[in-house]
């Protein structure tokens, strides 16, 4: 019996140490409350949380805490709630939808902590939150549209694969799209917005399309993985796309392997969404940690890729 | 006139009636509405290969997945007298297995690191283990398949999540796609021929082994087919596992067609396709007696009904809804109540018929 209690007691007691002299040992960090999407909702999204891991290191002074929403609207919220309550120094959102964050900015204001928006604008009255570091998706939508009017197809028959309803990134395109058919009278033969990002979704969705007996030439998809599930679907049917096909593909975020598709001219075009967001978010702090005065909407620069002027070394020199 | 009437009683007392006129109507609806649905085309795809094109072929196609549920679902059902809830989320867990073991933890592959055999294998034994999972709670304690199966119903896309680290591997090699989609120069999608082998191999198996008799006997009676020596635990456990390899088989076309997984939004509410399945193929959900060619009609009648509301633009959002009322309106006709409603009316007419016929001789 007695040897029983020594071990729980040493064991006890070193747990205590590990337990203790692990704050002791760091540097006060500034912690930073990071409210993400979901884990596995696209590459883009895998490489923005990579990011912001590389970036916000215990090395580089920082304690980070991800949240995952999976999905849902009322848990990032909650966790948002969860992390003002522990105080963190910083909150970082990523919202899935971009309404309904007014209590969670009021919450974080009371206690003093800085509000980031990251990736996504959300609704949010200018004095609600402390800066943003986002992507100006309309202006991303209309960068696509400007260049597929210059296609001069003659007639357009689009099928729009709109991403995660309510999302900014869908809101922002698909407006962007939508005036743009309007002013040009271009047909939207279809659309519809996903429950999320992924390829199963839009083959499912093509997929109904095509057996609909819709024709169309132009794929117009929110995103480069959706693009790729429309893809599928395509190929299932027979019908021929890309640089020498019969029906325009339209993808956005340009990842790594995208812009491949985009070589190979499987993509006509690729619009570029940022998703490095981790290194700005540092200096972003850093820069309000030292008092220095923060650009407090900031857009990201983003560029378009056209399958007709690609070049291999691009996508050679692409990071993620 | 008693003949014929007696062959009419006997092909509407056939177990494969009522599948077969369900699948019947979708088919008779199509070609009185929308002849187009039969339509066959041979197009080039985009890489330059023959294509065979059609709605019919999309059918057969895109129900290969479905086809495998409701084998493995019949069995359960018969066995167990409940059905498995948590094939969706079993499919993402097999599923994220087969291309955990052929990317590793890379994200973008562009040469696989296992032999695709291995990781089918590998994903075959992961849809067994859970289906183990859900046999021993069924068989040993007793706990009802619904409520048994919610459990990984519930936790499986999660563990799916976690098997690949939080990543959201692609893979980026061609001949991965062939299983989902096409070999090259092969005209018909080769899901299809898996289905036709699954489909055959399942035949097989219940014509020369015991498996259907065993299932059945522990379905109506458990405690009789155990005094006859049977160890219905066992039983119910292989039919489980059974599920497992459909699963696992059912995964591996499912991320062979995506060459990519998102375990949260894989084969959502399939588990409810795969119960209908088995119900319009006119077996009791309470176990028992099974049909297996039934189901496998029932599957192919739920998917060609899923084609038949696309191809008349109903969004994809309302497929459910319409699905829904088609179903209440088969599952009703089978019945017990209305069955002995028209058993009773139709009786009388015989009776009636029958008399008529007595008086003008």
């Amino acid at each position: 019996m007695k040897k029983v209690f020594a071990v729980i007691f040493t064991f006890l007691a070193l747990f205590s140490i590990v337990v203790c002299s692990a704050p002791a040992l760091a540097a006060p960090l500034i912690t930073v409350g990071f409210v993400q999407t979901n884990t596995n909702e696209s590459d883009w999204r895998t490489a923005n949380t990579k990011s912001m891991q590389t970036a916000l290191t215990k090395e580089a002074g920082f304690d980070l805490k991800i949240v995952f929403g999976e999905g849902s609207h009322e848990k990032q919220v909650a966790d948002a709630q969860a992390l003002i309550q522990e105080e963190v120094d910083y909150l970082v959102i990523a919202g899935i939808q971009s309404s309904g964050w007014e209590s969670v900015a009021r919450s974080a204001k009371d206690a003093g902590i800085p509000l980031i928006m990251v990736d996504r604008k959300l609704d949010l009255a200018e004095d609600m939150y402390t800066a943003m570091v986002c992507s100006d998706f309309e202006a991303e939508g209309k960068k696509a549209t400007d260049w597929l009017k210059a296609q001069n197809k003659g007639e357009y028959n689009i099928v729009h694969i709109q991403g995660d309803a309510g999302s900014s990134a869908q809101l922002g395109r698909s407006k962007a799209l939508k005036d743009a058919a309007a002013a040009n009278g271009w047909k939207i033969v279809h659309q519809q917005a996903m429950k999320g990002w992924d390829e199963g979704l839009a083959t499912a969705e093509v997929t109904n399309v095509i057996d609909a007996g819709t024709k169309f030439n132009v794929i117009f998809s929110e995103n480069d993985n959706m693009a790729r599930g429309a893809e599928t679907a395509m190929d299932n049917a027979g019908i021929t796309y890309g640089k020498n096909g019969s029906v325009i593909v339209i993808a956005f975020d340009a990842n790594k392997w995208a812009l491949q598709l985009v070589v190979d001219g499987k993509f006509n075009l690729d619009v570029e969404c940022n998703p490095l967001h981790g290194p700005r978010i540092v200096k972003l702090i850093n820069d309000i940690e030292a008092g220095k005065p923060v650009d407090k909407n900031a857009y990201v620069d983003e560029e378009i890729f056209d399958s007709a002027t690609i070049t291999q070394a691009i996508v050679d020199a692409r990071p993620y | 006139m008693a003949d014929i009437v007696s062959i009419i009683r006997k092909i509407t007392k056939h177990h494969l009636f009522v599948p077969i006129i369900c699948l019947f109507l979708v088919i008779l609806f199509n070609l009185i509405d929308n002849p187009q649905f039969f339509r066959l085309e041979m197009r080039t795809s985009s890489a330059g290969y023959p294509t065979l094109f059609g709605s019919i072929i999309s059918v057969l196609n895109n129900g290969t997945e479905l086809v495998f549920l409701a084998i493995g679902m019949t069995l359960v059902t018969a066995a167990s007298g409940g059905q498995d809830i948590s094939v969706g989320s079993t499919i993402a867990i097999a599923g994220c297995v087969i291309m955990r073991v052929l990317c590793g933890t890379e994200t973008q592959v562009y040469e696989l690191h296992n032999l695709v055999i291995v990781a089918v294998v590998l994903g075959c034994l992961a849809g067994m283990l859970a289906g183990a999972f859900n046999g021993i709670l069924v068989s040993v304690f007793r706990i009802q398949p619904m409520v048994a199966t919610l459990i990984l119903f519930t936790a499986g896309r999660s563990i799916g999540s976690m098997v690949l680290g939080g990543n959201k591997p692609m893979v980026h090699v061609d001949a991965f796609s062939y299983w989902g989609n096409f070999i090259p120069g092969i005209p018909i999608p080769t899901p299809i021929f898996f289905a036709l082998a699954g489909v055959i191999v399942i035949f097989l198996v219940l014509k020369f082994t015991n498996l259907a008799l065993y299932a059945q006997s522990v379905g109506i009676n458990e405690n009789a087919s155990r005094l006859n020596g049977l160890n219905p635990r066992s039983v119910k456990m292989m039919t489980y596992i059974i599920m497992g390899v459909c699963v696992g088989i059912a995964a591996f076309l499912q991320v062979s067609r995506q060459s990519s997984i998102n375990p949260i939004t894989i084969t959502k509410n399939i588990e409810m396709d795969a119960i209908l399945a088995v119900a319009l193929g006119g077996n009791a959900l309470s176990g028992g007696k099974f049909s297996m060619a039934g189901s496998v009609i029932g599957a192919y009648t739920i998917q060609a009904l899923s084609t038949t509301l696309s191809t008349h633009n109903v969004p994809s959002e309302g497929v459910p809804a319409y699905k829904a009322i088609i179903i209440i309106l088969i599952v009703i006709v089978q019945a017990p109540v209305v069955k002995e409603f028209f058993g009773k009316f139709w009786g009388n007419l015989t009776k009636k018929s029958s008399g008529t016929i007595r008086k003008v001789a």
